[in-house]
């Protein structure tokens, strides 16, 4: 009976054994890293991945970013917009209350249409906003961000982007409006963050608004329209969204990368206690990829600009 | 070619594909799309070296090979995850 139970325990502890490490035998790898178990991985994340967009369809505002908008101060973004500017010797913007009414409208125009563009999808531009209220600029501009912590990370990521930079570095400009808002976009809670930049002294060129890097002149007729935006509705939410799937899936990836990598090694190092290992390209060609991958994890921020 | 000499340059091109994506899109961090291009690029050059290698070296199989294919989709998939959410 002994024997029998010692028997049964062996053979389970080698099942458990070959989960984990090479087997004894035929020094194929543990199965946590086979290919059976990578099909696995790739068909849980394609799986909670189309979960989560279900969600987000059916159940707006329950996934989504929790930021803190107190991190997200209007005017903190205009003071560190004016330190880069500063440090360049330009002179610096001032907050003007119809850029703030134009970003404001802005934004809530992006949750009411359902985009993350500078222009609508009802072929709203941007100087429609500027202009709506009541700003007559001749030469203006609008950097967007989506999904930042803090104000920070906002102008940082504006910097860091070539055309963002050039907008945000403009000696032409002379007024700013920020707006900071949080809302329902693609069913997920969302912050946006608007600036626009502005003009209103004669310069030598027609009226132009300077988008993604590149300057549209605008028609005289879009000066003549009506003045757009009588009233603008509230999204700033005071829910918090269940979950976030970006920390979720940034968590949920770096762990299992590095349980995976941590697999490879323990193969490798038990295959060299064995006499048994070459150190071919092989394990380094899969140790490379998972660590770009992890990198790539790591290093990816929730925030986008635009 | 002696199999020392093709050894060298295989661990070279995974080491410099390696530290080249990885610059790349550290520094492309605000721009996920473009860090999701970038990854699949490299995730295509390591099935394009997987194959070539694994040809040369006379031990092409099929579960080889699906196992590195799986390995790249399992790396852009847990990206797009992070990215798109």
């Amino acid at each position: 009976m002994g024997k029998r139970l010692r028997q049964i325990c062996y053979t389970k502890s080698m099942v458990l054994h070959n989960w984990f490490l090479p087997h004894k035998d035929t020094h194929n790898k543990a199965h946590l890293i086979s290919w059976q178990a990578l099909f696995f991985y790739v068909c849980l994340f394609i799986f909670l991945q189309v979960g989560f967009s279900i969600i987000s369809y059916t159940k707006p505002g329950v996934l989504g970013i929790s930021a803190n908008l107190e991190n997200l101060d209007q005017k903190k973004i205009i003071e560190l917009t004016n330190t880069e500017r500063q440090k360049l010797g330009l002179s610096p913007v001032s907050e003007n209350e119809e850029l703030d009414k134009a970003a404001s409208a802005k934004a809530d125009n992006m949750f009411t249409e359902n985009y993350w563009a500078h222009f609508a999808p009802s072929g709203k531009s941007p100087w429609d906003f500027i202009l709506g209220a009541g700003y007559r600029f001749t030469f203006a501009g609008e950097n967007l961000a989506k999904n930042f912590y803090s104000s920070d990370d906002v102008v940082k990521a504006w910097m860091n982007s070539p055309s963002h930079r050039e907008n945000l570095l403009n000696s032409k400009y002379k007024d700013i409006g920020i707006a900071v808002k949080m809302g329902v976009l693609n069913g997920q809670n969302t912050v946006l963050v608007v600036q626009e930049f502005g003009t209103t002294q004669n310069i030598a060129n027609k009226p132009a608004v300077n988008v993604s890097g590149k300057q549209v002149a605008v028609p005289n007729e879009d000066f003549s329209k009506p003045v757009l935006f009588a009233s603008v509705s509230q999204y700033n939410l005071n829910t918090k969204p269940l979950l976030d799937p970006y920390l979720f899936f940034k968590y949920a990836g770096i762990s299992l990368v590095s349980f995976m990598v941590l697999l490879l090694a323990v193969d490798i190092l038990v295959l060299y206690k064995r006499g048994v290992l070459r150190i071919s390209s092989h394990y380094m060609a899969h140790m490379s990829i998972l660590s770009i991958s992890a990198v790539s994890i790591i290093t990816s921020h929730q925030g986008s600009i635009l | 070619m002696t199999m020392k000499y093709r050894d060298l340059i295989n661990k070279g091109f995974i080491v410099s594909l390696t530290l080249v994506t990885i610059i790349w899109i550290w520094k492309l961090s605000f721009f996920p799309i473009l860090q999701l291009r970038t990854l699949v690029i490299a995730a295509i050059a390591y099935l394009v070296w997987a194959f070539m290698y694994h040809y040369m070296d006379k031990s092409l199989t099929l579960s080889i090979f699906i196992e590195y294919l799986l390995t790249a989709v399992l790396a852009i998939i847990l990206l797009t995850g992070v990215l798109l959410g």
